[in-house]
């Protein structure tokens, strides 16, 4: 099974005025993991299961969750926006805190000539520089909480 | 406590062990909290809480966002940054895949310590076309 949100995944996709090609790795284990690309917008989510399981399905969750951010910023939303938003329509109908499903994130928007990225816990972004330096996104490891 | 937790022979026995149980429940309830850690759930204040990084569009040659288990390449197996974007934009992202996988399958726990011996492992590779 794909984790692609979408049907398809784009070759290429615009992010301003540059365009970037596109390669997915997809490589299942649990089943967790969802993925979109769209034009200015980008996505990577790890669902985690919940402490009490009935609820809502994890992968569902998380491509729903990553769906809403996507429609989000295409209407101009913000990240932060884009992310209070996902969360409540990913959540919405499950009353049940503990049977709520959670995902990491890290996803990248557009706006006015600047990349924004933003991210929860270990999900990453490496960003290769035209001046050969190479930075990753700062990341918060669930094991350093141990 | 990472030895501790993780140094077992095999995955199933740290995931069922007390000392191992109840420090993950100590870590889920931290989730969300100030002080603890931020995820998508059910909590929209997280949102306040990204870690957030805002670079130059016209600075930016490639970029991959990856799960934790595609980053098990840097974090647990030490590959360079630049090594992992040598590798993927040379068309060979797949290749990062199995190369991810044969090192699960064979690296042993107590060296190479991991909840699981596989994780779901997702990379969008984007990288910039001149047209």
């Amino acid at each position: 099974m794909s984790s692609n949100v979408d049907p398809e995944i784009p070759s290429a996709v615009r992010f301003g005025d540059r365009r970037f090609a596109v390669s997915v790795l997809d490589l299942p284990a649990k089943g967790q993991d969802r993925y979109v690309v769209r034009d200015g917008f980008a996505a990577v989510a790890d669902g985690a299961s919940p402490v009490r399981s009935g609820g809502l399905d994890v992968g569902e969750f998380a491509a729903r969750a990553l769906g809403v951010m996507a429609d989000q910023v295409a209407d101009g939303a913000s990240l932060r926006a884009a992310v209070r938003a996902a969360i409540g329509a990913a959540a919405a109908g499950e009353r049940d805190a503990a049977a709520t499903p959670a995902a990491t994130l890290i996803a990248v928007q557009q706006e006015r000539g600047q990349l924004n990225f933003g991210g929860f816990c270990d999900a990453a972004a490496l960003i290769r520089l035209a001046d050969g330096r190479v930075w990753r996104t700062r990341h918060d490891p669930v094991l350093a909480h141990f | 406590m990472k030895k501790c937790v993780l140094a077992g022979d095999d995955p199933l026995t740290a995931r069922t062990s007390p000392e191992i149980m109840e420090p993950m429940l100590a870590v889920r309830r931290a989730k969300n909290r100030p002080g603890g850690y931020w995820l998508l759930a059910d909590e929209p204040a997280a949102a306040n809480h990204l870690l957030e990084l805002n670079v130059a569009l016209s600075s930016v040659e490639a970029m991959i966002l990856g799960s934790d288990g595609f980053f098990r390449l840097l974090d647990l197996f030490s590959f360079g940054r630049k090594q992992i974007f040598s590798i993927a934009e040379s068309g060979h992202l797949e290749a990062l895949g199995l190369i991810l996988r044969d090192l699960e399958k064979n690296a042993p726990f107590v060296d190479f310590p991991r909840v699981s011996v596989y994780d779901d492992a997702t990379a969008v590779l984007l990288t910039r076309l001149r047209d």
